[in-house]
C-alpha cells in the first residue's frame, strides 16, 4: 500500500510539472527544454530555508515559486529573442547553466553532498509526516495546478497564448504585445514548477544537482508530448503513464537496473514512434 | 580482433546506425514536411533509446580502452604535455576537415550536397536522387561522430551516457562556428575549447559546462550566424 502511495505521490509531482510546462510548449508553442532549472529552484529553496532557517514549508512554497518567476522573468526575457529551434537550444543552455550553479554554489546548496533532513511539511500543528497524508497535500496542489491551467488558457490571455502559436505575426498585427504574453506564460509556468520542486525536496527529505539535469528537462517534456500537448488530462495521463512504466517492467521480471534502461528504450522508440505517426500525442490538440 | 580492424569495424557501425535512423526516421519525417521541432524531438528518442540499448547490452558502468602496456608516450611543447592519444586526436580532425573539405568541393557527391541544400526541389527535377545522397551524408555523418567516440574512448574511456556532454559540445561549436563552411564547425570548436579552458583558469572546472552553454547563448544572442557570416 505504500508503495502504491509512493508512486501516486510521484504521479502528482511529475502531473503539476507536466501541466506547467504544457502552459509554455503546448498552448503558447515554445519548446522549452529548461524546465528542471525551475524544478530545482523550487526544491532548493525549501531545502534551504527549511533546514537552515526551519521556515514552515508553506512559507518555504512561497519563497521558491517567487525566486523561479524572478528566475522565469531573466530567462524568458532572454529567450523571448529567439524561435524555433534556437529557442529550444537556449532553454537547454540556462538548464545546464542553472544546473551548475546547484553544483558549484557549495556555500548555499552544499554541491553535490545535496541537502538532507529536510523536514515534511506542517501546519498549525498539522502534520503531514505520514506518507498518506503527503499524497493528500500532493494531490490537492495538483488538482489547484490543473484547475488554474485550465482557467489560464480558458480565459482570453489563453487564446492570445494559442494564437501565438498558430501565427505569431498575425497576433502581432492585431495589436497584441506578443513579447508580453510569452513572457508571462514562461514566468507562470516557472512557478507551478518550482511548487512541484518543493513538494519533491520535503517529501524525499535530500535533494542533490543530479536530479534537476537536462536528462529531467527531457524527461517532462516526453511527458507532455506522449500524453498530448495542449491537454490537461493527457499531461497527466502522460505522467501516470512514464512514472508506472517501470515499475510495470519490473513486475514483467526485469531486474530493476535493466528496468530503468528498458523505461528510457520504451520512452524512446515511443517518442519516435509518436512524430511518426501521431505527432499530437495520445489525446493532444496541437501537432509539433 | 586487431585495434586498426576493431576501430574500422567501429566507425562502420556508427555510420550505418546513422544510415538507418536517417531511412526509417528523418527521411518519412521530410518527406511529409515535418516541422524542424519534430525532427528535433524524434532524434532525441533515438539518443534515448540507443544509450540505454547500449547500456544493457554493456552495464552502464565506466570502461577503459587500455591500448598496450598502458604506458603511453608523452611529448612536451614548451611547458606543456600532450599525450600520443591527443596527438592522434589532432592529427584525425586535421584529416578529417579536409577530406571533408575535398569531397565537398571536388566531388559529385559534394556538388549534389551542395545542390540540395540550396534547393531541394530543383535538384530533384535535375535528376539528383536525393534520398540516396542524403543517406549518404547521414552515414559519413554517423561514421566521423563514430571516430570521435572512439578516440575519446582512448583518451579517457567510455560510458553510456559520454553521448549528451559531447553533443552539446559538438552543436555549440557548429553554431558559433556558422554553416556554409567546412572550416566554420573546427574553428568554433578550437574558441569553445580556448573560452572553456581559459574560463576555468580564473573559475573552477565544475563550471565548465556552464560557460560553454553561456557561449552558446552569447553567439545566439549577438550572432546567430556565427563566426563566419556566409
Amino acid at each position: 500500500m505504500d508503495y502504491l502511495i509512493h508512486l501516486a505521490i510521484f504521479i502528482s509531482i511529475y502531473a503539476i510539472l507536466a501541466l506547467s510546462l504544457n502552459l509554455v510548449v503546448g498552448y503558447t508553442g515554445l519548446l522549452s527544454v529548461a524546465h528542471a532549472a525551475f524544478y530545482g529552484i523550487g526544491a532548493y529553496t525549501t531545502a534551504i530555508l527549511m533546514t537552515r532557517l526551519g521556515t514552515n514549508f508553506f512559507l518555504s512554497v512561497v519563497a521558491g515559486m517567487i525566486s523561479a518567476a524572478l528566475l522565469g522573468l531573466i530567462i524568458g526575457f532572454v529567450l523571448s529573442k529567439f524561435e524555433g529551434d534556437f529557442y529550444a537550444l537556449g532553454s537547454l543552455g540556462f538548464n545546464v547553466i542553472v544546473w551548475s550553479i546547484f553544483l558549484n554554489w557549495q556555500e548555499l546548496t552544499r554541491g553535490p553532498l545535496g541537502i538532507p533532513g529536510i523536514p515534511r511539511p506542517n501546519l498549525f500543528g498539522l502534520s503531514f509526516s505520514s506518507n498518506l497524508a503527503f499524497l493528500i497535500l500532493a494531490s490537492l496542489f495538483l488538482i489547484l495546478v490543473f484547475l488554474a491551467s485550465r482557467f489560464i488558457v480558458n480565459s482570453s490571455f489563453g487564446r492570445a497564448l494559442k494564437a501565438i502559436r498558430e501565427d505569431e505575426k498575425a497576433i502581432a498585427v492585431f495589436g497584441y504585445n506578443t513579447h508580453h504574453f510569452k513572457l508571462l506564460i514562461f514566468i507562470i509556468s516557472a512557478a507551478m514548477a518550482a511548487l512541484a520542486g518543493c513538494l519533491f525536496a520535503s517529501y524525499i527529505t535530500f535533494i542533490d544537482p543530479s536530479t534537476f539535469t537536462i536528462n529531467e528537462s527531457i524527461f517532462i517534456l516526453s511527458i507532455i508530448i506522449l500524453g498530448g500537448l495542449a491537454n490537461g488530462r493527457g499531461a497527466v495521463l502522460g505522467a501516470a503513464f512514464l512514472v508506472l512504466l517501470p515499475e510495470a517492467l519490473r513486475f514483467v521480471g526485469f531486474p530493476s537496473d535493466i528496468a530503468a534502461q528498458m523505461r528510457q528504450v520504451v520512452y524512446g522508440l515511443l517518442l519516435v514512434l509518436l512524430m511518426l505517426h501521431r505527432p499530437q500525442g495520445l489525446v493532444g490538440e496541437y501537432k509539433l | 580482433m586487431s585495434l586498426p580492424l576493431a576501430v574500422a569495424g567501429g566507425i562502420l557501425f556508427a555510420g550505418l546506425t546513422s544510415w538507418l535512423a536517417y531511412y526509417l526516421v528523418y527521411k518519412p519525417l521530410r518527406s511529409r514536411r515535418a516541422s524542424n521541432t519534430v525532427l528535433l524531438v524524434a532524434s532525441l528518442g533515438i539518443f534515448i533509446a540507443l544509450q540505454a540499448i547500449i547500456a544493457i547490452l554493456f552495464t552502464s558502468q565506466f570502461q577503459t580502452l587500455a591500448i598496450g602496456s598502458g604506458t603511453e608516450h608523452l611529448f612536451s611543447i614548451g611547458s606543456g604535455v600532450i599525450t600520443q592519444v591527443q596527438l592522434i586526436i589532432f592529427g584525425c580532425a586535421v584529416a578529417v576537415t579536409l577530406l571533408l573539405w575535398f569531397l565537398l568541393k571536388k566531388t559529385m557527391f559534394g556538388k549534389a550536397l551542395t545542390a540540395i541544400s540550396d534547393d531541394e526541389e530543383v535538384s530533384k527535377i535535375v535528376g539528383i536522387n536525393t534520398g540516396k545522397v542524403l543517406g549518404g551524408m547521414f552515414f559519413i555523418a554517423g561514421a566521423i561522430g563514430g571516430l570521435a567516440g572512439i578516440l575519446v574512448g582512448f583518451d579517457t574511456g567510455i560510458e553510456p551516457t559520454m553521448g549528451l556532454g559531447l553533443l552539446l559540445a559538438a552543436v555549440i561549436a557548429a553554431i558559433i562556428g556558422g554553416a556554409g563552411n567546412v572550416f566554420a564547425a573546427p574553428a568554433g570548436a578550437f574558441l569553445l575549447g580556448f573560452v572553456e579552458n581559459f574560463g576555468i583558469w580564473k573559475l573552477s572546472g565544475e563550471w565548465k559546462s556552464a560557460i560553454a552553454l553561456g557561449l552558446l547563448i552569447l553567439f545566439l544572442l549577438f550572432r546567430p550566424e556565427g563566426i563566419f557570416k556566409r
